[in-house]
């Protein structure tokens, strides 16, 4: 098992006290390609930024293969996020100032990896996504779509063990989305990539082999999508 | 370091404007530092005479009058050095190492027709350094030729140009014999003679001015060396001791302190050191007041820039960026352009006060009576610089430290949050 959270529990203290998930459990082995749907509140955000090392949780147990993910310091929590995980945000998440490949290059730089090898390393996965060409630009220079094969790029440069993609498509058109959902979807099959698709649309979800659907903190179904047919493609649109 | 160097100059080129002015904050504190010190030390150096030399430890006792009558001697009489007051007051204490003596005429100095008035010192050797005589050709009085007795002279540069007729260099005079009276002197030496306006002074071995003054004139002062005596409590016993002893030996009441007049080189020159050591600070403390100011400046630049990156250190946290790391990026761009604009700074500053030596420094001012140096080699040294660049690197650090603070502890899921 990749993935293991049990129990998980998180509460906002705010004025009003907000549990916002009550007693995760859930398991994720190697190479899965799931969604996690769920409308807005329902703490699919949260979950994703527990998964993501990018916020702590109160009570229960979550552990990526086999270590345990609590109570870190800042420094060891950066240290797991960027071996470990590789970020797709719906916003990109792009240096402005810096160049598609300089961007490409920020997680290896953290690794402290020499420059001229991070070059060729972001070089060979912009190539990968067909970006080669655009490697010395900056990001108000390309499309939705580029932005974010730059991101899936430099989510995928450090090799992690999981992909977590927060509305990969959110920002992007039904074409474009076509495109980013396929591609993710081809690193899964042949790359053997762990991803997690955080959405709330269920064209999107569909893409995945597994969906779990999360609703008021707590899982709901869990419902095995192999064939693909959860939701009439088209029924909502192509994907929206 | 190279990849820290380009991160910081991408985030500089995005804000050129606002970077500038604040680094312009950080430029006028270290030219007012700068010059402040610089001015300062011409200051200093017009005070101390330029002389920074480790000066002997002398005692000058010059002679008075008796206060008050005693033992049949009348109030108001002279006091009246000799060479047995010499001797006495090298046996007077082991502290004492010698003992000279000054004897002060005035005469006439002639070449050919040319005339001029002088005061002539009959001098020891030392009284060059007590009285910072600056040769400018030649040489001083020496030893030998205290022990020859010998017909030689030091002028200065008024009466060497008036021997010659204005359109002269005056060092044309050295090695020519010119008349006191009507004894010919061997010229040896000629100086400065800038701090006087009038008057000429002229130094010739205080063994020749003896054989000059047969009728027995009086010596004008005795010079004491003496050793020892580090604390100001001992120099002053010693003054009165010596002060009660030289009364006894003529006869005067030992109580009586207007007889002589002591001048200690040593217990002076302290004060004069102490005063500049705190005129020192206070000008230290003014500029680095000042350079405070734009400290404050870059801190709350600072500041707004992490505000304005939050939501890219955010990127960067989720990445892998440690806290540390964000840390450094903004407390070296904060040295960065404290230490760039604080050079700047420095070398306006340097110019500004080579522009100032070169204009009130080099020329005296009319003060009435005579001309003097208010300032003199005004400018600041090397150490001084390296000082200065320390503190801008220090500066810098502060002035980044609690905005790097603030940018190092955000949380990844806020930063990623905030508006861009």
């Amino acid at each position: 098992m990749l993935i293991e959270l049990k129990d998980v529990n998180k509460t906002y203290f705010g004025a009003q006290p907000l549990h916002v998930l009550k007693g995760i459990n859930l398991g994720i082995e190697r190479g899965e390609f799931v969604s996690i749907m769920g409308a807005s509140g329902s703490g699919k955000s949260t979950l994703l930024n527990i998964l993501g090392i990018l916020d702590n949780y109160d009570s229960g147990e979550y552990k990526i293969d086999g270590k345990l993910i609590r109570d870190l310091s800042e420094a060891k929590a950066a240290e797991y996020r960027n071996k470990m995980i590789g970020f797709i945000f719906q916003s990109y998440n792009l240096i402005g100032f810096k160049t598609a490949v300089e961007n490409v290059e920020l997680p290896l730089f953290y690794q402290g990896i020499s420059r001229h090898k991070r070059h060729t390393m972001a070089m060979e996965y912009l190539e990968r996504l067909g970006l080669k060409d655009w490697a010395g630009h900056y990001p108000n220079e390309m499309s939705g779509g580029q932005k974010q094969r730059v991101a899936i790029a430099r989510a995928l440069v450090t090799k992690p063990d999981i992909i977590l993609a927060d509305e990969p498509t959110g920002a992007l058109d039904s074409k474009t989305s076509v495109e980013i959902m396929d591609l993710l979807k081809d690193l899964n099959e042949k790359d053997k990539l762990t991803i997690i698709v955080v959405t709330h649309e269920s064209g999107v979800a569909n893409y995945t082999n597994k969906i779990i659907h999360i609703k008021d903190g707590v899982i709901g179904q869990i419902e095995e999508n192999r064939a693909h047919d959860s939701v009439k493609f088209g029924s909502e649109g192509p994907l929206k | 370091m190279r990849d820290l160097i380009s991160e910081i100059w991408s985030t500089l080129r995005q804000n050129k404007l606002r970077t500038t002015l604040t680094g312009m904050a950080v430029s006028w504190g270290i030219v007012i530092i700068i010059v402040l010190i610089g001015t300062g030390n011409g200051l200093m150096n017009a005070l101390m005479n330029n002389t920074s030399d480790e000066v002997q430890k002398t005692i000058s006792v010059y002679p008075g009058m008796t206060s008050k009558a005693y033992n049949g001697i009348k109030e108001g009489t002279s006091m009246r050095f000799t060479d047995r007051d010499l001797v006495f007051s090298e046996q007077f204490s082991n502290k004492v190492d010698r003992a000279s003596g000054n004897l002060e005429f005035s005469d006439t100095l002639s070449l050919g027709t040319e005339t001029v008035t002088s005061e002539i010192y009959g001098v020891d050797p030392l009284i060059k350094d007590i009285w910072r005589v600056r040769i400018v050709s030649g040489r001083f009085i020496n030893k030998s030729d205290l022990r020859d007795r010998s017909k030689h002279i030091v002028i200065d540069q008024n009466v060497a140009t008036q021997l010659l007729g204005d359109d002269q260099d005056f060092s044309k005079l050295l090695g020519r014999f010119i008349n006191v009276g009507n004894i010919p002197f061997k010229v040896i030496g000629i100086n400065e003679a800038e701090e006087q306006s009038w008057g000429h002074w002229s130094y010739i071995p205080y063994t020749t001015a003896k054989t000059m003054r047969t009728d027995g004139a009086w010596l004008n002062r005795i010079t004491l060396e003496f050793n020892g005596l580090e604390a100001k409590a001992e120099n002053e016993a010693f003054e009165n001791a010596y002060k009660k002893a030289i009364n006894t030996f003529h006869g005067f009441d030992p109580e009586d302190t207007r007889t002589t007049y002591l001048q200690n080189s040593f217990l002076s020159n302290q004060e004069v050191s102490k005063a500049i050591r705190i005129m020192r600070t206070a000008l230290w403390i003014l500029g680095f007041l000042t350079l405070l100011s734009g400290i404050v400046g870059v801190s709350n630049i600072m500041l707004i820039t992490v505000k304005e990156r939050i939501h890219e250190f955010g990127i960067r946290k989720a990445l892998g960026a440690k806290p540390m790391s964000i840390m450094k990026l903004i407390v070296v761009e904060s040295v960065a352009i404290t230490a760039f604009f604080g050079y700047i700074g420095m070398v306006i500053g340097m110019i500004a006060d080579y522009f100032l030596d070169k204009t009130i420094g080099s020329h005296p001012m009319d003060i009435g009576f005579m001309q003097m140096y208010i300032f003199k080699d005004i400018g600041v040294g090397f150490d001084v610089a390296l000082k200065a660049t320390l503190l801008l690197i220090v500066a810098g650090t502060i002035a980044g430290i609690i905005p790097a603070w603030k940018g190092a502890r955000v949380r990844p899921i806020e930063a990623l949050r905030a508006e861009r």
